[in-house]
């Protein structure tokens, strides 16, 4: 959340989060070097290029990983807070893995290092000859633009949907960070245990986030019944009420895409849009904290009666009308404008307790 | 502009334009771009943390020094970009933040899934074919004392050539 841009926005959790990183990224590099020193006789600084390598390859599928599994299961949510610290990390570790190599490879040549990368099997003869730096270079230029744009900066002045689009790339870079392994130190005599641990770590991203998609589509399509007026129907009251606990959420779907969240404070609900103006994390999944809906993403805060931030911040999303007829809850599927304050629906009967 | 075939004539390289799979004319146009492009970024990058970013966004007026540095990386990659819309802020006086914090969010991150699922359709059978390619080419014995990030054969010729001029 926003009323002027920092460095970084850190508070105790981010510090503790980025603290864990850095030991782990430590111990990673103390065991390769030890391990590797034993195994191969190399100089230093190629085992310090391949242990950057190999930390950012690994850190990348890890990162690749949390989402999905977050869609599975609320406990891998908190992984989700910093991500973009682990991104920046993977990037820095690729950068270095791609200078130390430009470095001891292409640096005191006549030609600049850039043509040099570039004109790298200029001449393949085979699948074994493939040219797998330029392929690094393509992905390492994907993860560039990534952390350089991962500030929220980037993401309100870019707009979330280019933002977004735009961080999609990863998956255009994984897949050539695949290819770049896969013909370039793969093809070397090397321990094959690696391609058996590279195919194996692809196919993990590739099903995780299949099943994560096939999830959250069957989630989607749930048909919601109208009433003669328009209203949609959410369900019955006292079901409702059994399905949510006080400053938690229920989340519905309207017309196959529109995500609401329909929180429970103080005995009545509020319905608001389910998508963070952030970066689209799901309200649905968050929960009251201070009298503010916080996104379980990285913690963004709304009123839900009004569809704001608390003052000093300015967020906004949608808000949605609810009414109650007979034992039945009723949502009307126009969104207010972001920001729109909207009465709670009370429930009569149920007794809400501060938040 | 360097003659990159004619290193190869020097080195008595067989390669070809033929079988090359960059063309020595693109791979010098695409690397004198890259630093032609990076120049311009890198003093637009200056100008623009220092002003513009307060210009196209009110926010980032008192913005702390920490994140005017953070800004020259992503603002010498975008600088066409900013420097339109530095342009148009300047010209209208306000900044134009683009709006879509609203519903457009909801229906642009089903898009952005329907995005996701074709990249996932298309990256899934390509890394397949990556992995088993890259597999039988291994099998084949061909590259077995290759150690993978030796120099370029064509680069490692002219450094030869250098050294012992």
């Amino acid at each position: 959340m926003s009323v002027s841009y920092r460095a970084v926005q850190w508070n105790a959790a981010k510090k503790a989060y980025d603290r864990r990183l850095i030991v782990v990224i430590a111990l990673y590099f103390a065991v390769f070097f030890l391990a590797a020193s034993v195994a191969f006789e190399t100089s230093p600084l190629i085992l310090a290029m391949r242990a950057c390598g190999t930390a950012a390859i690994a850190l990348l599928i890890f990162i690749l990983s949390i989402g999905p599994l977050a869609r599975f299961s609320p406990r891998f949510s908190p992984l989700l807070y910093n991500r973009r610290h682990l991104g920046v990390t993977m990037f820095l570790l690729a950068f270095a893995h791609a200078a130390l190599a430009t470095l001891w490879y292409h640096g005191f040549g006549v030609i600049d290092p850039l043509t040099s990368i570039l004109e790298s099997g200029a001449a393949f003869e085979g699948a074994a000859q493939f040219p797998f730096q330029p392929l690094g270079l393509a992905a390492l230029v994907i993860l560039f633009a990534m952390a350089a744009t991962s500030h929220d900066f980037w993401l309100r002045n870019l707009s979330p949907r280019v933002w977004k689009l735009l961080h999609l790339g990863v998956y255009v870079a994984f897949a050539l960070l695949v290819a770049h392994v896969a013909f370039g130190v793969l093809q070397g005599a090397i321990w094959p245990g690696f391609a058996w641990m590279l195919a194996a770590a692809a196919a993990w991203i590739v099903a995780l986030h299949i099943a994560a998609g096939v999830k959250e589509w069957r989630a989607d399509r749930v048909r919601r019944a109208l009433a003669a007026d328009g209203w949609v129907r959410v369900g019955e009251v006292e079901r409702i009420v059994e399905e949510t606990t006080e400053g938690r959420a229920k989340a519905v779907v309207i017309d196959d895409c529109r995500k609401i969240a329909l929180y429970r404070e103080n005995g009545a609900f509020s319905a608001i849009s389910g998508v963070c103006a952030h970066q689209g994390g799901p309200l649905g999944e968050g929960k009251i904290i201070d009298g503010c809906v916080t996104c379980p993403w990285h913690g963004y805060q709304y009123i839900a009666s009004k569809g704001q931030s608390p003052p000093p911040f300015f967020e906004k999303i949608p808000t949605y009308e609810l009414r109650i007829e007979g034992r039945t809850l009723y949502v009307h599927p126009q969104a207010k404008p972001p920001g729109t304050p909207v009465p709670p629906c009370k429930i009569a009967g149920l007794e809400g307790s501060p938040s | 502009m360097r003659d990159l075939h004619a290193r190869d004539r020097r080195t008595g390289s067989s390669t070809t334009a033929a079988a090359r799979y960059l063309p020595a004319v693109l791979v010098e146009f695409l690397v004198q771009s890259v630093q032609l492009y990076a120049i311009v970024g890198l003093l637009f990058s200056l100008a623009f943390a220092w002003k513009g970013a307060a210009v196209v966004d009110p926010v980032a007026t008192n913005a702390t020094l920490g994140f005017r540095v953070l800004l020259l990386p992503g603002a010498a990659l975008l600088w066409p970009l900013l420097a339109h819309r530095w342009w148009k802020a300047a010209l209208a006086g306000s900044a134009d933040i683009p709006s879509d914090h609203t519903e457009h969010w909801q229906r642009g991150s089903e898009r952005l899934r329907s995005v996701a699922l074709v990249m996932w359709l298309v990256l899934g059978p390509a890394l397949v074919v990556v992995l088993v390619v890259a597999h039988l080419a291994r099998s084949n014995g061909t590259p077995s004392t290759r150690d993978a990030t030796q120099l370029p054969t064509v680069t490692s010729e002219t450094k030869l050539m250098e050294d012992s001029r």
